[in-house]
């Protein structure tokens, strides 16, 4: 399967559950700020990723999960160094760099955008 | 106000499906208070009544089918974990439910996941006199896993829908509860529901 024909089909999960209009699922659009996500979205998303490409998501494989709560990883708001190693390490679909140093724990959401769950189908097919 | 939205259970097949019924009654709570948005004839209003024949209020015919999703989920759980609707992802609806009616919900369970699971329900609707059931809709929900996705928010809750009358229910449809708050007390009915109990009549 391409990426182009990945980012349609993402694109349809994406109308499904969010309930919004296919012209809004753009490449760049983050999946919070401009889609509207909320928690609870993020596991339909993965349900239906899994239903869409036939693979099996794992608990905090496509998103963070006990990395933003751990005392170790935030500190004062603020990501700490060794929260985003970790981010980095679990996630390597998602590209933090655009965070900086010691970015606010309300941002790390603005790193998942359509292309994030591109890639990460990408790599899972890949993987099969 | 009653606290749970489904009369019987009509069949079950763990893990798959579960068919529930619901009557709707005259006197039920809501009812008094809720009219339908139409007298339209294809939305089943009653004939001569149009929009003064009060109707199930759609939100709890949801809940009926959130709670007929909850015991199947649940039952996979074995009644241990706090099971809640977290969303709903579709609610459609083709026809009221104008007492006095019968509805039906046919609920299957989609997907089962470590913090949450989904179901679809088709919704059909029987009135006295009439032998055949109506499609009325069709509603698809999410549920989370309280205990996996927010043990914080979990501890110490207690279940408000697992109270004597919902326990009633599962036993009568051979539906065992080990999880649920007076289990250990009254174990009566404690048949396994492995295979479908009872087959819904179409």
């Amino acid at each position: 399967m391409t990426r182009d024909e990945i980012f349609a089909n993402i694109k349809n999960v994406l109308v499904d559950a969010l309930a919004v209009d296919e012209d809004e699922v753009t490449p760049e659009a983050t999946l919070t700020r401009d889609l509207g996500a909320e928690s609870i979205d993020f596991l339909d998303i993965v349900f239906k990723l899994e239903q869409a490409f036939g693979i099996k998501v794992n608990k905090g494989e496509l998103f963070p999960d006990n990395v933003t709560q751990d005392p170790e990883f935030v500190q004062g708001g603020k990501v700490t160094a060794k929260g985003l190693a970790a981010l980095r390490q679990r996630l390597p679909h998602a590209d933090f760099a655009s965070l900086g140093e010691n970015p606010p724990v309300n941002k790390v959401a603005d790193v998942f955008t359509v292309d994030t769950l591109v890639s990460f189908v990408e790599r899972k097919l890949a993987s099969k | 106000m009653r606290w749970l939205w489904i009369d019987d259970i009509l069949a079950f097949e763990r893990g798959r499906e579960i068919v529930t019924l619901r009557g709707v009654r005259p006197g039920d709570a809501p009812l008094p208070h809720h009219f339908a948005a139409t007298d339209a004839p294809d939305r089943g209003a009653i004939r001569g009544a149009g929009s003064a024949c009060p109707v199930m209020p759609a939100s709890l015919i949801i809940e009926g089918c959130a709670q007929s999703g909850g015991i199947l989920i649940g039952e996979m759980l074995g009644f241990r974990e706090r099971v809640i609707l977290a969303k709903i992802s579709r609610a459609e609806f083709d026809l009221d439910a104008p007492a006095p009616c019968t509805l039906r919900y046919r609920t299957v369970l989609v997907q089962l996941g470590e913090t949450g699971a989904s179901t679809e329900s088709e919704i059909a609707r029987q009135t006295p006199g009439a032998s055949e059931w109506r499609p009325a809709g069709r509603v698809s929900l999410m549920f989370s896993r309280l205990d996996r996705v927010a043990p914080q928010a979990a501890h110490g809750t207690s279940s408000v829908v697992f109270g004597a009358v919902f326990r009633e229910l599962l036993q009568r449809a051979g539906i065992d509860a080990p999880g649920t708050p007076d289990h250990a007390a009254n174990p009566h009915g404690s048949a396994r529901a492995a295979e479908p109990t009872r087959k819904a009549d179409d």
